[in-house]
């Protein structure tokens, strides 16, 4: 399959859950992309998992008066952790996504890492071409390889829509408990895998 | 012995009487089954492998039994090796006392719970609760039931009998304020009021979809998210699960948990699928989690070692067997259920509760057979119900009526000897009367009309040199009732080059089936398969055209017998027009386009023709032979379940027709007077409902075959 043909069928099964997919090329593009959607939104806080992303993506921190980033970069366990409370959006970056399914995986050890992709309303997910795969079966070898290596205390978690319920007189409702709003970027460069 | 008037029975009545009537509830299961049901076609439908996929998910699932104590070592080897605490509880009771221990010693008050269907089987939040702990359940079902004091009525979906209204109520209450009545709104403010009960829990309770043995791993499913913040959040937790979740690999673990998220969620994958390895570093300290694993057998060791109940365990709790049952889909999980809900809980209760408790609510199960067709991983579940009335009726007695109706086929001979006295006198108001409370058959279902010119009478093998002999599995019906079905059988055989014979044969047995006299069908199974199996070594294929009888030579038989007889005869048996499309694919098959007129037709599949997710071969069949036709979108069964719709008041027959409501009046908007059909039983009760004239589709096919050669 070509990476077109993989792009394609991504981008096409997120959106047919209701999450957003955008091809950007460079960092500078996610952050006016984040810088955006914190206007449409409102958004006064957005928290970044991993140093290195948050160094790379705000290196001067918040680009922007009306919100603020918090990350473990710069604010100790505490002060993130009560951030996470009350962020309305969380970024990430993901270990590998896949094309079939419109799945992305992530591993995490440190569960304030985890809580950014499932406290706040929107979830903003960052992905390296190059972490593209096409079938659920290629992320299953990783995914085994990675709860066998590790000692514990590992979380894989595989992301496919945003949280929804159909408990109430069945139908679907987004966002119960977890991110309501699903955005995923493409980007061509490589990001860091904290 | 007789179980005249038992007060379970009586019980059981009761609430037949109350669902019947709740049409609000029957409202709410109605939408939400066939939801289910329908999301769950269209993610087969999307995924072309389902079928090996399906296969390979069962063999998984068996080995994975079959080598539990060694998987079950591993698993707790790796777990170990991961920083989580492992107990084994071979109770409930050790369970319970096991989780109230370790809640106490943490000094923990607050617990927030993931939905866990194994935590409602030993009853631990009630438990929790009485030890004075604040449990949540944080599942937005699960918090509707709780709140509402209730138990899941779904595997999958507990609140499912529930309305908007009786929803917004509940919170109102919980919350002191008017929420509207509106699903979305209602939503927004449980999300507020569980996040408060996140953050402040000490410790998170969760069972698991599957254990992976060789990492040690547990395997979670949500859709709504709340398990991953179950997990992320307090200090401690728990995961509790029964022993039969355990796997050998992460690359099970994703084979497997397709299958369930598509008949369970009717997606491709749910929004979130967690895989866990040991508690990690929490947010709020960057302490390391304390993580317990409590594994819980309470009755599963026995239920492996009973090797027809063994298979049970192969359950992925995907609820899908309850979606299509044409009785759960009316009374729910709180009257088809005593924990374990539907189908697959009727197996679950007799071993993981009591004998008593599961033979109660049996006999709500008509044996349609569908509930096996649904299910992802082929569990034989109408087999295990009926040893679970067998091992009832054995200790507590049968109804009168339902040991009269195992014996149905014992009255079609006699009225077929009585005819036409019998369809006479069965014609009789007074006469239905006195069966009505002599025997307890309702007075307002018509019987069919019986002849003593039997097909077996008329019968003659043809001599002749054709290429192929055939043996004709005739039922009841084609033979006492409308023998003109066995004659346009034998026609059509005929007229395609093959040489009928009619082995000795009786009744399939049935009848008994249904009301768990396995005995009686095991002996009717004998009998049949000694003298097909004679039939099929002198080279014959065996022909039937009541979808139950291919259902028993092909599916029960070799279950009940366990012989290679058994095997070989059902190896060998084809329904009629699966018969004849393989002659059609293979270009042999002689049909004659129509040249009389037959009117536009709908088809309608018996449960026993439907797999669940294909064409059926006489639907494909009659459209080759250009016939107009089109088929219903029903997706359960049409409810009479051979005698059932026969028995008295909500005995039988106000279920039975409630049941068949909806098909009624689908069939009925479709504007076309003729329906077909190939079972005997779903013909009595379309025309009973509906009023339109339903025939066979050998006795149409048969027509164009006569009206061919008349020219
Ligand atoms: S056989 Fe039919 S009636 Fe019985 S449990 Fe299964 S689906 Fe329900
Ligand atoms: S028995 Fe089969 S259909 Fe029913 S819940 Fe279990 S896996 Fe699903």
């Amino acid at each position: 399959m070509t990476q077109e043909t993989l792009t394609s069928q991504f981008a096409a099964q997120l959106q047919s859950v209701g999450s957003r997919f955008t091809l950007v090329s460079k960092l500078s593009e996610v952050r006016d992309y984040v810088g955006k959607l914190a206007e449409v939104v409102q958004a006064k806080r957005i928290a970044v998992s991993g140093h290195r992303l948050s160094s790379l993506l705000f290196p001067l921190g918040s680009p922007s008066p009306r919100f603020e980033v918090a990350s473990q970069a710069n604010m100790g366990r505490e002060d993130f952790f009560s951030m996470l409370k009350i962020v309305e959006i969380g970024i990430s970056v993901v270990d590998l996504a896949v094309a079939e399914t419109g799945t992305l995986v992530t591993t995490t050890w440190d569960e304030s890492e985890r809580l950014v992709t499932a406290l706040p309303k929107i979830h903003v997910a960052l992905v390296s071409r190059s972490r593209l795969v096409s079938s659920l079966r290629e992320a299953e070898a990783y995914v085994s390889e990675v709860l066998s290596q590790s000692g514990g205390g590992v979380t894989v978690s595989l992301i496919s829509a945003s949280s929804r319920t159909a408990d109430i007189g069945d139908m679907v409702i987004l966002g119960v408990h977890g991110p309501r709003d699903l955005h995923v970027l493409l980007i061509d460069e490589e990001l860091p895998g904290d | 012995m007789d179980q005249v008037r038992s007060e379970a029975h009586e019980q059981l009545l009761a609430k037949i009487r109350a669902g019947l009537a709740d049409t609000r509830r029957r409202t709410a299961l109605y939408v939400g089954t066939e939801g289910g049901r329908e999301s769950a076609e269209k993610a087969y439908a999307q995924f072309p492998e389902s079928q090996d996929l399906l296969r390979e998910a069962r063999r998984i699932k068996r080995e994975a039994i079959d080598r539990l104590d060694e998987n079950l070592q591993s698993f707790i080897r790796n777990a170990r090796s991961s920083g989580t605490i492992v107990h084994l509880a071979p109770d409930a009771a050790t369970a319970i006392s096991i989780v109230i221990d370790l809640v106490r010693v943490a000094g923990a008050t607050r617990i927030v719970k993931a939905k866990s269907m194994t935590s409602e089987e030993i009853d631990l939040r009630q438990h929790l609760e009485a030890a004075g702990f604040d449990v949540v359940e944080t599942d937005l079902g699960e918090r509707i039931v709780q709140l509402a004091k209730q138990r899941p009525s779904h595997m999958v979906a507990p609140a499912i009998h529930m309305s908007v209204e009786e929803v917004t109520d509940l919170f109102s209450k919980n919350l002191g304020r008017e929420i509207p009545p509106d699903p979305a709104q209602i939503t927004a403010v449980a999300r507020e009021s569980l996040r408060e009960d996140f953050l402040n829990a000490d410790v998170g309770i969760t069972g698991a979809n599957f254990a992976i043995a060789d990492s040690g791993a547990i395997l979670l499913v949500t859709n709504e998210g709340n398990a991953r913040l179950v997990t992320a959040l307090p200090r401690m937790t728990i995961t509790m699960f029964g022993v039969e979740k355990i796997i050998a690999s992460t690359t099970d673990a994703f084979t497997l948990m397709q299958p369930l998220i598509m008949s369970g969620a009717g997606r491709r994958l749910t929004s979130y699928v967690t895989l866990m390895r040991g508690g990690s570093k929490l947010a709020q300290n960057g302490q390391q989690q304390e993580h317990h694993v409590v594994l819980l057998d309470n009755g599963r060791s026995r239920m492996r070692a009973d090797h027809e109940f063994r298979e049970a365990l192969y359950c992925l709790r995907c609820g899908a067997c309850s979606d299509i049952c044409p009785t759960f889909r009316i009374f729910g999980g709180h009257v088809f259920g005593h924990i374990y809900t539907g189908p697959i809980g009727i197996p679950w209760t007799e071993y993981t509760a009591t004998p008593d408790d599961a033979g109660k609510f049996a006999p709500l199960c008509i044996a349609c057979g569908l509930c096996q067709e649904a299910c992802p991983v082929d569990i034989d579940i109408p087999l295990l119900i009926a040893r679970v009335k067998e091992r009832y009726t054995e200790s507590h007695g049968q109804t009168s009526i339902n040991r009269t109706l195992c014996s149905y086929e014992t009255f079609v001979s006699l009225a077929s000897v009585m005819a036409p006295l019998s369809n006479f006198m069965l014609r009789r108001q007074i006469f239905r009367h006195v069966l009505q409370s002599l025997i307890g058959i309702d007075a307002r279902r018509p019987f069919p009309k019986f002849t003593r010119h039997t097909f077996k009478k008329w019968f003659r093998p043809h001599l002749g040199n054709a290429s192929r002999t055939v043996a004709y599995f005739v039922d009841t019906f084609a033979d006492m009732c409308e023998p003109e079905i066995g004659k346009a059988v034998v026609g059509i055989l005929e007229a395609n080059d093959c040489k009928v014979i009619l082995p000795e044969q009786i009744g399939s047995g049935i009848p008994a089936f249904l009301y768990g006299d396995v005995k009686r069908t095991t002996q009717a199974a004998a009998f049949n398969v000694r003298h097909l199996a004679d039939a099929v070594r002198n080279g014959c294929e065996i022909i039937s055209s009541e979808p139950t009888a291919t259902y028993c030579l092909r599916e029960l038989y070799p279950r009940l017998l366990g012989s290679p007889d058994a095997n070989l005869v059902a190896a060998h048996s084809h329904d009629l027009f699966e018969y004849l499309l393989e002659l059609q694919r293979g270009g042999s098959l002689k049909v004659a386009r129509p040249k009389t007129s037959i009117e536009p037709a709908v088809y309608y599949a018996p449960c026993h023709t439907r797999s669940v997710y294909g064409t059926s071969p006489s639907f494909q069949v009659l459209r080759y032979a250009g016939l107009d036709l089109q088929t219903v979108r029903y997706s359960t069964c049409c409810g009479i379940a051979g005698t059932f719709g026969f028995k008295v008041g909500v005995e039988g027959y106000d279920v039975s027709m409630a049941v068949g409501e909806t098909l009624f009046t689908r069939l009925k908007a479709m504007n076309r007077n003729l329906i077909i059909t190939e079972s005997s039983v779903c013909k009595m009760q379309i025309e009973h409902g509906t009023s339109l004239r339903v025939l066979h589709p050998a006795t149409v096919l048969w027509k164009i075959y006569q009206a061919d050669r008349a020219e």
